[in-house]
């Protein structure tokens, strides 16, 4: 069965269609949720706003969860899927030089789009930035990042079974470990909202805890 | 932490979803073995061919992405080759030693042998087990002999596109021989002039080394 | 009388009230959706959410269009112009382009489409661009080595259990919050 394009049971040009629809759900879910509010996103590091976490690891684990089924019931096979191959040492310096990105910049690549589609113009800057920061890498590419891009190659790995345990497994842990993060993370926005005013929490789209 | 009630239907299904995962059956182990439905399908796409034209042009202009992959036997190899090129058996080609060359997302691998046929089953084998970059020479060494080193003249009634391609192809071969192709006679003597003669080295690593971006 | 008018205003208050703050959708409700989209854009293209992809892309294009014969030569983006197809016709650039018409749509249902610079109170317009550009070199080169965002490589790639996913979320998360606790300024007044 699934997935369906790979395997020729769409044609390219209603890929191409669903390509856009999914990407206005994404846009539109990203921006209703508040992504496109760079204070809402650096909140999370700092505890003020736990509305990344929420909306992330409930996405992560309901895909999670709903793929798996998927797999056991044989609509989807997941090899045939986008499935990043591991490369860790690349992937972990370049997600660190992300999450420094992320504190200064305060957006990520996805949330500045939607940013900059409702007229956050640090957000197309921020876009601006990003550009240059792949034409650098890209002219860069040989005597710089060729050798550190491919290192460390591991190639499609399942961190489940690279830990030992089975797929399922796995996915009850992080579930158990996503609802006490919520708990955690809501308490302390709890009490870092708790002294703030709810003048400032306005523009948050928060609310005072009682 | 105060829920409502939505809030509580999703943790609820969550939950329920993780306890019934701890049940299902894992995704497979090693996974890399592509469907066959999907490799027929993959198999009649012709996006895998590189025809000697193309693959002429991207040697001339040094092309550093470009990494030639002989498929032959050894003694084929060693009796005549194009220069630059990598020897991987049949055999040989699901050893680890050429998983750098086979297995990756940042070269275009071109695969040749004397016709297409050889160079197609070695590409079959590597796509069923889900590598990338991978490309095959259309018409292998015999029809590069035939365009590329040897081009025959079109009639004088023949179209511009195929007297633009005669000009690239006897410019490509004075490129790849040293000799002008007029001066080749016959196509028996041509590997024998080609393999003496200056030819441009794909020279991949050197490059990566070296680096210069411009 | 008095009654009446103080419930009128009352009433007034609470309008201009909800006038000024941003209602946003219940996260866990977003959260779930978007779940639900990953799952989707899996079974039906076999592709992960994603937007860096889309933005090396278009810089792909941008090369391929000054510069050919550079862009072709070049060593990181030369493979993909090989096939001789136009590098914006790849399914994220056409997401992309769903993603902006979303958030047009999103924002202009919650009266959120306005030109302005969101920041934190206390930092000024031109330090908040600033960092704002540094911070977008900083992912442009980062998603390059790293092999995808945010979207693509961590919340697709934990969807389907890919060890490449976690790895990418201890890096960004992980170190987001130690250079959190060390750039705390940008984002929180400290009393100094």
């Amino acid at each position: 069965m699934g997935p369906l394009y790979p395997q020729g049971i769409i044609n390219s040009e209603f890929n191409i269609l669903i390509a856009v629809l999914i990407g206005a759900v994404f846009g539109f879910i990203l921006e209703a949720s508040g992504f496109t509010n760079t204070r809402k996103l650096a909140g999370v590091f700092y505890g003020y706003d736990a509305t990344v976490i929420k909306v992330f690891f409930t996405a992560a684990m309901t895909a999670a969860i709903g793929l798996l089924i998927m797999h056991y019931l044989g609509w989807i096979d997941v090899k045939l899927t986008f499935y990043p191959k591991t490369f860790w040492i690349p992937t972990l310096i370049g997600g660190a030089i992300m999450g420094l990105g992320f504190i200064v910049g305060g957006f990520c690549p996805g949330t500045s789009l939607c940013a900059a589609a409702t007229g956050k113009i640090d957000a197309v800057v921020f876009i601006g930035g990003v550009m240059l920061g792949i034409f650098g890498f890209i002219f860069t590419y040989d005597w710089l990042f060729a050798g550190l891009r491919k290192s460390g190659k591991m190639g499609d790995v399942d961190i489940a079974q690279w830990l030992g345990i089975s797929d399922g497994l796995f996915i009850f842990i992080m579930i158990i470990i996503t609802l006490v993060s919520f708990v955690v993370f809501q308490k302390w926005q709890d009490s870092q909202t708790k002294n703030m005013e709810q003048r400032d929490l306005n523009e948050l789209g928060l609310h005072k805890p009682e | 932490m105060k829920t409502n009630l939505k809030e509580k239907i999703i943790f609820a299904l969550l939950l329920i979803g993780g306890i019934a995962a701890i049940f299902m059956p894992n995704y497979k182990k090693h996974p890399k073995v592509l469907r066959s439905e999907f490799l027929l399908q993959e198999l009649n796409k012709k996006e895998r061919y590189i025809s000697a034209d193309e693959l002429a042009k991207s040697l001339i202009e040094k092309d550093p992405s470009i990494i030639l992959i002989d498929v032959r036997s050894k003694e084929d190899y060693g009796h005549f080759t194009l220069d630059g090129a990598i020897n991987v058996p049949m055999e040989d080609l699901l050893k680890d030693d050429y998983l750098g060359y086979l297995d990756q997302d940042v070269y275009k691998t071109v695969l040749f042998s004397n016709g297409t046929s050889l160079a197609d089953e070695a590409w079959m084998i590597m796509k069923s087990h889900a590598y990338e970059g991978n490309y095959v020479l259309k018409g292998g060494l015999n029809n590069w002999f035939k365009t590329i080193i040897d081009p025959q003249k079109p009639s004088e009634i023949a179209e511009m596109p195929e007297r633009e391609a005669y000009e690239f192809r006897r410019g490509a071969s004075m490129f790849f021989t040293g000799v002008s192709a007029g001066g080749v006679g016959s196509s028996g003597a041509a590997p024998k002039k080609a393999k003496a003669a200056p030819r441009p080295m794909v020279k991949r690593k050197k490059k990566a080394v070296s680096g210069g971006c411009g | 009388m008095s009654n009446k008018r103080k419930k009128r205003t009352k009433w007034l208050k609470q309008f201009k009230f909800n006038k000024r703050s941003n209602k946003y959708i219940n996260s866990y409700v977003g959260g779930f959706l978007l779940g639900l989209l990953i799952i989707v854009a899996l079974y039906f293209s076999g592709e992960g959410l994603g937007s860096s992809g889309g933005y090396r892309d278009v810089a792909v294009a941008v090369l391929d269009k000054v510069s050919p014969d550079y862009a072709q030569g070049n060593s990181y983006i030369g493979p993909r112009l090989a096939s001789g197809e136009s590098p914006l016709k790849t399914w994220l650039v056409f997401e992309l382009i769903g993603v902006i018409m979303g958030a047009i749509l999103s924002g202009a249902i919650f009266n959120r489409l306005h030109l302005r610079i969101g920041k934190a109170p206390h930092i000024t317009n031109k330090k908040r661009l600033l960092f704002a550009v540094i911070g977008g070199i900083l992912w442009g080169v980062g998603t390059q080595l790293g092999r995808g965002c945010t979207s693509g490589l961590v919340l697709s790639g934990m969807a389907v259990n890919s060890l490449s996913g976690y790895i990418g979320l201890i890096g960004i998360f992980g170190f987001g919050f130690i250079f959190a606790f060390i750039f705390k300024s940008i984002w929180i007044k400290t009393n100094k």
